[in-house]
């Protein structure tokens, strides 16, 4: 009798909490700001999701900076742009090993945004140019060891934040149009 | 006669099992945690909830919720909007993604929509 009291007690709290919300799809709201720490994992890809309206890879952990035998599921860009970034859908296979820069999302739901994306023990592989642009503007992106996106050279800067935008502007890093150029121009006399 | 003498076994077989079952269930200790042991709590509304625009890539959108082991999960809002036609086909709805072990809460729209959809949820969630 108790538990059915408690029962009827969540369903009718259940009913009554509802309400509405408003926001849209923001990589930033759900993991953080672009230029936030990331945390070093370690895993195995158990399923992949090559679809819109973004692909996904469920991993389990099996090291890093997280314990081994973890369930996850790595989040990313919609299959267009995560061509544009240069990966393909026979990048990412069942029982690949992957190593990760990557940030969690802020709700403790079982979600990462990889900041890079290493596969079968290949290059780190950027996959979020904004983030690479801040690391660039602040001088830090070479000791990172990250293989820049195809699409960094002639992105637009501004969603790296407007002290970013200067910043590049002064590296002589943006073109006439503010796009970014990569990799930076030779210096004069240099070839 | 015979009749008789059968239903009045049946009937005290049945009620010797009855009553053997409601001594089991008595006698047995309270082991799941009460009602006075539970803290409850209601999951923020997300922010960034299941949405899918179909006009820009038509699929499914899935969102971990809560830890479906301690929790129930319930829709707030569907809002869907710019259909189409009767071929432009949507749908919210929330089921456990075994992989994970969370409920998840999905927004599609299905290939070649062009039609937005947007689902809501929040988790009761005991500790």
């Amino acid at each position: 009798m108790t538990h059915t009291r408690f029962a009827a007690a969540l369903v009718l709290g259940a009913l009554a909490l509802g309400a509405p919300a408003s926001g849209h799809h923001n990589s930033q709201a759900e993991f953080g700001p672009f230029a936030s720490p990331t945390i070093y994992v370690e895993g195995r890809i158990v399923g992949v999701n090559w679809a819109n309206p973004h692909v996904s890879f469920d991993i389990e952990t099996t090291g890093g900076e997280m314990p081994a035998g973890q369930h996850w599921r790595l989040e990313s860009h919609p299959i267009r742009i995560m061509e544009e970034y240069g990966f393909k859908q026979s990048d990412f296979n069942v029982g690949d090993t992957v190593k990760l820069r990557t940030w969690t999302h802020v709700r403790k739901q079982p979600l990462m945004w990889p900041r890079a994306i290493s596969i079968n023990g290949g290059p780190l592989r950027s996959n979020l140019r904004f983030t690479d642009m801040i690391d660039i503007a602040n001088g830090t992106f070479e000791s990172l060891h990250i293989e820049p996106p195809l699409n960094l050279n002639g992105s637009p800067p501004e969603r790296a934040g407007p002290e970013v935008v200067t910043k590049l502007r002064e590296m002589g890093l943006l073109d006439d149009k503010g796009l970014m150029i990569w990799p930076p121009p030779a210096a004069p006399g240099k070839r | 006669m015979k009749q008789a003498l059968i239903s009045a076994l049946v009937a005290a077989t049945v009620s010797f099992a009855v009553w053997q079952v409601a001594n089991r269930v008595a006698a047995e200790p309270e082991t799941s945690a009460t009602p006075a042991n539970l803290k409850l709590r209601v999951t923020e509304e997300l922010i960034e909830d299941g949405w899918v625009d179909g006009a820009r890539a038509p699929g499914a959108d899935h969102k971990p919720l809560a830890a479906a082991a301690s929790s129930i999960c319930y829709l707030t809002k569907i809002e869907i909007k710019g259909v189409q036609g009767p071929e432009d086909a949507n749908s919210c709805s929330i089921g456990v993604d075994e992989f994970t072990g969370f409920w998840q809460v999905t927004a599609a729209v299905a290939e070649g929509g062009k039609s937005q959809v947007r689902c809501n949820a929040r988790c009761l969630v005991w500790e």
